[in-house]
Order: C-alpha cells, then sequence, then structure tokens
C-alpha cells in the first residue's frame, strides 16, 4: 500500500513543493523589503536617487521650457513663478536645463556603473582565481590606477573627441580597476572557501565554479562599488564638463551649466547654486544608499 | 576477515610535499606534509587516520580525492591508479568517491538554495533530468533526517548540525563507493554529535558505504572505526583493528595519545602522567625517527636511522625501532 | 619595592587555602543579560544564580548558546552596556556586587582581582609585541614593579607555566609560538594580576589532545600553588571530570543541574545531564552499540518554550513540562535540579544505565 501511496503522492509532492517554494519566495521578498525599509539610510538614500531618475526620465513633461531656446529679453533673470531656478547668460531657463541635464548625468552615471561593473567582475575574478592572470590584470590596473582619475579621462575624451559616449568610455576605463581589486579581494577569500574545495571534489569544472559559484558571492563589492561609481562619474562628469572636456555645448549637463555659470557668480548665483546642490543631493543619495547596501545585501547580518 | 578480501582503495608511498618560505626573502624549505604512507581500505569499513593537528592526516584525505596533487604515490582504486589519470577520466571517477568537510558553514555556498546544491553533482555528471534531479534530491533531504521544505531555503538559515546533513546528502547524490569524512562531527556540538554520528552510521549500512575517517577524538574514533591508523609527523606510525589498538598500542605515539585522552569519570584521569613536550617544527626535522624528542624510550639508533613499517601480525603494523621483529612491508 | 603585590602574594597565600573548603568567592544572583536584537530583546542569560566557593574548579557545561560564556563576560562586564545588553541581578565579588561598580572600578576589579583566559589564543596577543613585554606589561599595571622587576617577574612567571628556556622565549612574538604555548602564556598573564578569580573560557578546545592534557594538569596544579578559584567554562565534559570540583549545567540560558562533579558522572538528575553523557562517544570503552542521542535541535532564544526549555527534547515531558518551567530545586546535599520528575529520573539512571 504505501508504495501506492508513495507513486501516487509524487506529482502531488512536486505541486505542493512548488506552491512551498513560491510562498518562501513572497516571504523572503517581505523580509527584504522591511530590512530596506527599515534601513533608514539605503532608504532615504533610495529614495533622493529615484527622484533625480523620476526628473531625468520625466524632463520633457516637467520642464515648461526648451532648454536650448535663447531669450535674450530674459537674461540673468532671479528665480520666480515663471523661472523657478532663473534664466541663465542666454535667458534659458535654468531648471529646464538643470532637468535635462539631469539625464545626461543619470545616463552617464548609470552607463559607467554598469560598464565598470561588468568588467570589472569579469576581471578581478579571473584574477583572483587564476594566479598567473593576476600578475599581469593587477598590474595593468596598477598602471591605470597611477594617473590622476581626472587627467586620464581628459587625455582619453582630447584624443577621442567630446562625446557623451567618449566621455562614458573613458571614465569607465579610469574606475574599473577599482571594481577589480575589489571584486579579486573577495574572489581570493571565497576561493578558498571549502564550498569551492567541496565543488573540485564533485568534479566541478573551472568555469562552473568561478561563473556559478565564485561569481554570485562576488556582487556584493560590484553592487556597492557600482553605486559609489555611479556617484563619482556624476561628479566626474560635471567636472570633465566644467574643464570643457565633456559634454559639448549647447547640450545641457550638470557640469557645462555650472562652467556657463562661474562668470556670473556674483551677479547670477542660481545658475551655479542650484545645478550645484542638486549635484550635490544626488551623489549624497548614491553614496547613503551604497553605504546602506553593503549592510543589506551582507547575508550574514540578516539575522542580528 | 578483510585481510582475504581485495581492498578497494590502496595507497602505496603517498608522499606530498609543500614548499614554503619562512619569512620574506628567505629561501623556500619543503615540508614533508605526507611521507611515504601505506594503507588500504576495504569495501563496508570504517578506517581512521587520527593524529594530532599538522599530523598530515586531512592532507591524506585530500591527496587520496586528488584534490591535492601528490607529490609521489600511488592510490588505486579497483586497480586503477588514479595518480595517473587525465581530466576526464578523473572527472568519473569522483562520482566513486566523495568528501563530507569539517567546517559546516563554510563548505555551503551561502547563495545557493539547499537543493540546488544537492543536485550540483547531478547537474556535473549529467545524471537525469531537472525532474529526476529534484526528486532525487528530495529522497536525498529525507534520508539524511531533513524535510522536502528545507529544498528551497538557503544555507544561513539552518544550524550547524542540520548544515551538515545537507553536506552528507550532497555527497550522497552520486552513489559513491566512498566517502573521505573530514573531522565532520568536530565544529558541532556534543548532542549533535552524536546525532551525525548515528546518521552516517546508518548511511554506510544502507548504501554499502566504505569511510576513510579522519578525526582527532579518539571517542568518536573508537565509536565509528575498524580499524584505526596512527599518523604522526606526515607519517604512518601504527595500523591495527580498533580495539587491538586500544589494548595494545605498540607505538610510544600511540600510547602517549591514548593516554592524554580526558578521564570519562572524575578521579580517574588524576594519577595520569602527562606527555611530554609538543611537536617539532617539520622544518627542522631532526634525522631518524620524528619522535625521538618525545619518545620515552628514544636510543641512539632512533636519532639516525628512520624506522621501517613491520607487520606483527596479520592486522598490526607498527613503524618504530622497538619492535624489530616483524615482517617488513613492501 | 617590597609592598608590591607579588610579595603579598606569598602571605595570603596560606590563607587561601585554609579558606578552601568554606569561604565563598563568588556569589551571582538571578543575574539576567539581555540582548537588544533586530528581532526583538533576548535573553541569553536568564536568571542564573550559582556561587564558586575559595579554591574552587567551577565547571560551567553546556553547548553554544546556552549562555555559558555570556554568564562570564557578564561577570566581567565586557558587553557594552549602553547599546547592546543590559543587566540584572547581583555578581557579588567577596560581598560586592560588580554590576554596581563605576567603570574604573570595574577595570580595576578586571586588571586585579579576575583574569579570563579565551580559546583563540592568537587574537588574545597583541601580534607586534613580544610575549614577554605583554607579561611584564600585566605585572607593571598590577602596580609596584619597576620595569626590570616586572622583567624579572615575567620570566619567573614563564617559568610557572612550564614554557621552558623562558629568557629566551621572553623575546619571541605570540606567531613563533604553538598554540600550547601560547595558551602557557595567557596563563602567565592572567597570573601576573595575581587574581582571586580566573575565568577561563574553552581553554583547550583549540589544542590538541596530548597539549589539552598539559594544558589542564597545568591548571590544576597552578590552582594548587595559588590558592585561586577557577570557572571552567567548557562544552566537553571530559574536562569537567578531569579538573573540577563543582559543576554548573546551563541550556538555553538557564541552570538545570548544580551539583559537585563525582554526583554530575554518578547520579546525574536532569534528562538534559543524561543526554549529554549518554551521547559522548566515549574512549576508555568499546563500542556498545548505537550512541544514544538528544533528538532536535536546541531552540532559539527568539522563541524560548513557554514551560521547561527542554520539555520539546526531553523523553519523560508531559503536559505539565509543557505549561510549566520548573524551578531549580534542591534534590540533595548540595545538588540542585530544574525538572518536575528529577526523582523518578534518578532511580531510573540508578537500575537502567
Amino acid at each position: 500500500m504505501s508504495v501506492v501511496m508513495h507513486n501516487h503522492t509524487a506529482s502531488d509532492r512536486a505541486a505542493a513543493l512548488n506552491e512551498a517554494r513560491l510562498q518562501y519566495r513572497r516571504e523572503q521578498r517581505r523580509i527584504a523589503w522591511r530590512s530596506f525599509v527599515r534601513h533608514r539610510l539605503a532608504f532615504a538614500g533610495s529614495i533622493i536617487v529615484f527622484a533625480v531618475l523620476l526628473l531625468a526620465v520625466f524632463a520633457p513633461v516637467i520642464a515648461r521650457f526648451d532648454p536650448l531656446a535663447v531669450d535674450v529679453a530674459n537674461r540673468l533673470k532671479g528665480p520666480d513663478a515663471m523661472h523657478w531656478f532663473g534664466t541663465d547668460n542666454f535667458g534659458r531657463d535654468t531648471f529646464s536645463r538643470v532637468a535635462y541635464g539631469a539625464r545626461i548625468s543619470m545616463f552617464v552615471g548609470i552607463s559607467v556603473a554598469l560598464i565598470t561593473g561588468v568588467l570589472g567582475l569579469l576581471i578581478g575574478l579571473l584574477a583572483s582565481y587564476f594566479r598567473r592572470l593576476d600578475y599581469a590584470l593587477m598590474r595593468i590596473c596598477d598602471g591605470l590606477m597611477a594617473f590622476p582619475a581626472i587627467l586620464l579621462a581628459i587625455a582619453i575624451v582630447a584624443a577621442m573627441g567630446p562625446k557623451v559616449g567618449n566621455v562614458i568610455l573613458a571614465l569607465s576605463v579610469v574606475y574599473t580597476p577599482n571594481v577589480a581589486r575589489a571584486v579579486r579581494s573577495v574572489g581570493l577569500v571565497v576561493k578558498e572557501q571549502t564550498y569551492v574545495e567541496a565543488l573540485g571534489s564533485l568534479g566541478a569544472g573551472h568555469a562552473r565554479i568561478l561563473f556559478r559559484h565564485i561569481a554570485p558571492n562576488c556582487l556584493t563589492p560590484v553592487i556597492v562599488q557600482g553605486t559609489f561609481i555611479f556617484a563619482d562619474a556624476i561628479i566626474s562628469e560635471a567636472a570633465l564638463s566644467f574643464l570643457g572636456a565633456g559634454i559639448p555645448a549647447p547640450a545641457a549637463s550638470w557640469g557645462n551649466i555650472l562652467y556657463d555659470g562661474k562668470m556670473y557668480i556674483f551677479n547670477a548665483w542660481w545658475m551655479v547654486v542650484f545645478p550645484g546642490a542638486l549635484l550635490m543631493l544626488t551623489v549624497f543619495g548614491l553614496n547613503m544608499a551604497g553605504d546602506g547596501m553593503r549592510d543589506l545585501l551582507d547575508p550574514h547580518t540578516k539575522d542580528k | 576477515m578483510m585481510t582475504t578480501q581485495k581492498p578497494l582503495l590502496e595507497v602505496k608511498g603517498l608522499k606530498k610535499d609543500f614548499s614554503v618560505r619562512t619569512r620574506f626573502g628567505a629561501p623556500k624549505q619543503v615540508v614533508k606534509a605526507i611521507n611515504d604512507v601505506d594503507f588500504s581500505l576495504y569495501e563496508g569499513e570504517t578506517f581512521a587516520l587520527v593524529g594530532e593537528s599538522g599530523c598530515g592526516k586531512s592532507t591524506t584525505g585530500r591527496a587520496v580525492l586528488r584534490l591535492i596533487e601528490p607529490t609521489e604515490g600511488r592510490i588505486l582504486y579497483n586497480g586503477t591508479d588514479l595518480a595517473e589519470l587525465g581530466p576526464r577520466r578523473l572527472t568519473a571517477l569522483r562520482k566513486e568517491m566523495q568528501m563530507v568537510f569539517q567546517d559546516p558553514y563554510s563548505s555551503l555556498n551561502p547563495r545557493k538554495r539547499v537543493g540546488e546544491m544537492i543536485e550540483e553533482p547531478l547537474v556535473i555528471h549529467g545524471i537525469g533530468d531537472k525532474k529526476e534531479r529534484t526528486l532525487r534530491a528530495l529522497q536525498l533531504l529525507e534520508k539524511v533526517g531533513l524535510h522536502p521544505e528545507h529544498y528551497y531555503r538557503f544555507p544561513h538559515e539552518f544550524s550547524g548540525g542540520q548544515r551538515q546533513r545537507i553536506g552528507i546528502a550532497r555527497a550522497l547524490a552520486v552513489r559513491p563507493k566512498i566517502i573521505v569524512c573530514d573531522e565532520p562531527v568536530s565544529a558541532l556540538d556534543v548532542s549533535i554529535q552524536s546525532q551525525i554520528i548515528n546518521l552516517l552510521e546508518e548511511l554506510q549500512e544502507q548504501e554499502k558505504l566504505t569511510y576513510l575517517f579522519i578525526s582527532h577524538d579518539l571517542g568518536v574514533v573508537r565509536h565509528m572505526a575498524d580499524r584505526i591508523g596512527v599518523m604522526y609527523m606526515g607519517r604512518l606510525v601504527e595500523v591495527a583493528p580498533t580495539e587491538r589498538l586500544f589494548a595494545e598500542p605498540r607505538h610510544p605515539y600511540t600510547q602517549e595519545l591514548l593516554a592524554a585522552i580526558p578521564a570519562a569519570a572524575p578521579g580517574e584521569g588524576k594519577l595520569r602522567r602527562a606527555p611530554l613536550g609538543e611537536m617539532p617544527s617539520p622544518l627542522h626535522l631532526p634525522p631518524g625517527c620524528a619522535f625521538q624528542n618525545r619518545c620515552p624510550h628514544a636510543t641512539e639508533r632512533c636519532r639516525g636511522e628512520m624506522p621501517v613499517t613491520r607487520r606483527l601480525d596479520e592486522s598490526h603494523e607498527v613503524q618504530c625501532h622497538l619492535y624489530d621483529i616483524g615482517e617488513v612491508t613492501a | 619595592m617590597t609592598i608590591g603585590g607579588m610579595t603579598d602574594l606569598s602571605g595570603t597565600d596560606g590563607v587561601r587555602g585554609e579558606e578552601a573548603s568554606r569561604k565563598e568567592l563568588l556569589r551571582i544572583e538571578g543575574l539576567v543579560t539581555r540582548f537588544h536584537t533586530a528581532r526583538g530583546t533576548v535573553r541569553a542569560v536568564d536568571g542564573v544564580s550559582f556561587s564558586i566557593g575559595s579554591g574552587e574548579i567551577l565547571g560551567v557545561v553546556g553547548e553554544s548558546g546556552c549562555g555559558k560564556s555570556v554568564t562570564s563576560r557578564s561577570i566581567m562586564r565586557l558587553y557594552d552596556e549602553n547599546k547592546a545588553a543590559g543587566h540584572e541581578g547581583k555578581v557579588l565579588l567577596k560581598g560586592r556586587n560588580l554590576l554596581e561598580l563605576s567603570k574604573s572600578e570595574m577595570r580595576n576589579v578586571r586588571g586585579n582581582e579576575i583574569a579570563m583566559i579565551f580559546q583563540d589564543t592568537l587574537s588574545s596577543l597583541n601580534p607586534v609585541y613580544t610575549i614577554g613585554n605583554q607579561i611584564a606589561e600585566a605585572v607593571r599595571r598590577r602596580g609596584g614593579a619597576g620595569k626590570k622587576e616586572a622583567r624579572r617577574r615575567a620570566v619567573d612567571l614563564l617559568g610557572a607555566v612550564g614554557i621552558p628556556d623562558p629568557e629566551r622565549r621572553f623575546e619571541e612574538y605570540p606567531h613563533q609560538l604553538s598554540g600550547g604555548m601560547r595558551q602557557r602564556v595567557m596563563i602567565a598573564m592572567a597570573l601576573a594580576c595575581e587574581p582571586s578569580l580566573l575565568i577561563a573560557d574553552e581553554p583547550t578546545t583549540a589544542l590538541d589532545v596530548t597539549i589539552q592534557s598539559q594544558i589542564l594538569q597545568l591548571i590544576g596544579s597552578l590552582q594548587e600553588r595559588y590558592g585561586m578559584s577557577i570557572m571552567l567554562i567548557t562544552h566537553d565534559l571530559g574536562v569537567v571530570a578531569e579538573v573540577c570540583t563543582r559543576v554548573v549545567v546551563m541550556y538555553l540560558g538557564q541552570i538545570i543541574e548544580d551539583t559537585d562533579v563525582r554526583t554530575l558522572f554518578e547520579r546525574p538528575l536532569h534528562p538534559y545531564t543524561h543526554g549529554l553523557l549518554r551521547s559522548m562517544p566515549k574512549a576508555d570503552r568499546a563500542r556498545e552499540g548505537k550512541l544514544e542521542s538528544i533528538p532536535g535541535v536546541v531552540p532559539s532564544l527568539h522563541a524560548v518554550p513557554r514551560g521547561c526549555r527542554f520539555a520539546g527534547r526531553c523523553e519523560y515531558a508531559d503536559s505539565k513540562c509543557l505549561e510549566e518551567m520548573p524551578s531549580l530545586t534542591a534534590a540533595g546535599e548540595g545538588h540542585q535540579v530544574r525538572c518536575w520528575h528529577y526523582d523518578r529520573i534518578g532511580r531510573e539512571w540508578g537500575n537502567g544505565a
């Protein structure tokens, strides 16, 4: 009888198990969401970043003026009901320019974070796992890190021309070594864990061990570093644009708005203060989110 | 009984050298972690390797599985020399020999679900389809005393003993013949230890497993093992059936080890002689027997000449100049 | 110099030895240690009372999470009391409640009256100073000794704990020593402050059997020589049998049995103690069939059972056990047990096993 029972329940059990799995997932998600909301730092940071993202995405809806529309009659007007952040030396609406600038800044930031994340993860994993590659890869990273980041970026943009794509490329080259190093140091620890040895004893190949098992354990530094690089990239883009090696005029980016504003800083403070404040707020939010993420993503702190 | 059987696994002249740099800039020195070790595993038995930390017992277990490449020696599994196999055939043979690890925390990937982990060996060896693998994993979970609901959990939700059960299920997945158990209970609490020991024994019976059981705990070893090999400084100094070894330890080191067992009841330990000294540094081994500096019976000969392993009788082997009578093993 | 601590010792030595049989050194009454965690407050130690007599070696036994280490750290007040933990109850050292002392008074107690050694010797010693300097430092902290005197005393201590060639070893760094030797150094440092109580938290757990037995013998002989009391925290009943005079068994933050060591092994009354004794594989006798084991796992401190905390794993448990928590009751001369059924269990242990 028990055999019959057994056969009968095989599919039932599969269904029950699936239900259990889904319920478990829901529960895990609920717990994750709750700890995220409870982590004030991560939550506040994420809300700031999310708000800036909304501003960027919906810039065409929110902005009441064309960011490039020149209005000579209204040059350098202070903030009022019409122009919330005032106008610049060409009479362009600063709020609209800041909103559109957010698009470029966020785009550059996200792109750089993603590219450096993928490249850094790959390089860091290979370096941590294969000792021979390690030396070569790390010396290249050392070399890149020896340059002052902004100079290296200027050099790359100068060689290839000031375009958004080149700015992203330049900043990715500059920041990838940071991620690679962080991943490598975590990878070296993970590699020595017994479960990696256990995989060897099961007969697993290098690719499986490296990408299926070590990689997921190295994602935390990629995500944490990624948010910081996101922030850094926004600052660096602004710096590049400010130095005239970034996003070319007349397109609006926070950097070249600041650049335009610096000559009028004493008679049109709004040209500098608003984009500057937004830049600061965004970076602040990203760094808070990054710090919070570091706490939340550590599986060992979950229970505490 | 065992000696008439053909061994399932034979280890002959196994050596492993590590080169170490003692300090920055100093020339590299060689540490002989395993030095000329011979033993056999018979089907269905539990053979224990005991010794203190650094004696080479764990290294031996890993070298047998070729998780560490041995420097020299042969490892014959059913007549096939593992030490000479290429990667592909070695992978195929890995199904036959699995390992259970000491640390229940670091031996499970924290980012993988329990079910995935147990199915992993089946995926690696291309056994079954997705559904069959899941059913096998569920079956294994029950076999090691866990619940099917645990399938989707992550390791951090489990206690040490439960994690060790997961590790055992993973090792069992490919239906191995031999399991190397590397201190499988020494990280666990007393009440949990006995649960895992009993589980290992039940599984041995059900699955006809052969255990190479590595432990420093003589109580656990006396309970589990059929035969015991005592290691000291990379050498196997004595091999004997369990009760024989406890009743008539021959090697002075074995005698010392047994004397150091904490008393089972108060008062029993008070009159005991304290063991002498500590292990010498493996970097500066004196010529001759490695145990000479702690041995109450050491003579001039021990300080110059390395003893060979001699067979005192069918099942008892010892590596010591005190026993100069038996037949010299190969 | 002659008024210094170490010369006093020889004087008090004999007195301590004489008083050993009657005087209580440390008395703990209703100690509670709470921790605030993200999932709520837990009581890692929940109403623990026991005492240590002068010259006694008290074993505190239990599995991880039973609160044995927390108890010792609470005695030493090593937790951050503002943030992590809160204490209730009394810890009376020679009649003085340590929980009411100011921080600086407590520091004084730690340096002079209670010393502690740990399982992990490598991280307990500072890697950048020689072991000799670290011991000399401890001697000087105790007060009354000059540099030279402290050095001489440190060398003496190294010799006293059985380190061969102490003059030379004085100059070595922690990583140059084996685990056993480092534990000896830790003990020497503890002795440097001439404590009346030494708390040893799993001092031999990380060591090999032969070294463990050396260290236990050392602890035993030092106790006789200096007459201090020792609180030995361990999970290993073999260690308890070896050196302890009294034993306290803990389970999930509570004491479940408190007796002298002989009674514990010969006539234990709590089913958990039974389980521990029977589930331990014995190295001194041949295998006797399957090991008995305690089913299940220790419950989480976040979900402490309502009645007896061991009821869920206990073969004797009935509805009363599930509902009502037994209190620690006297079951004989100097024998206390926390169980509703200890009468029956005691009889069965005598007959059955």
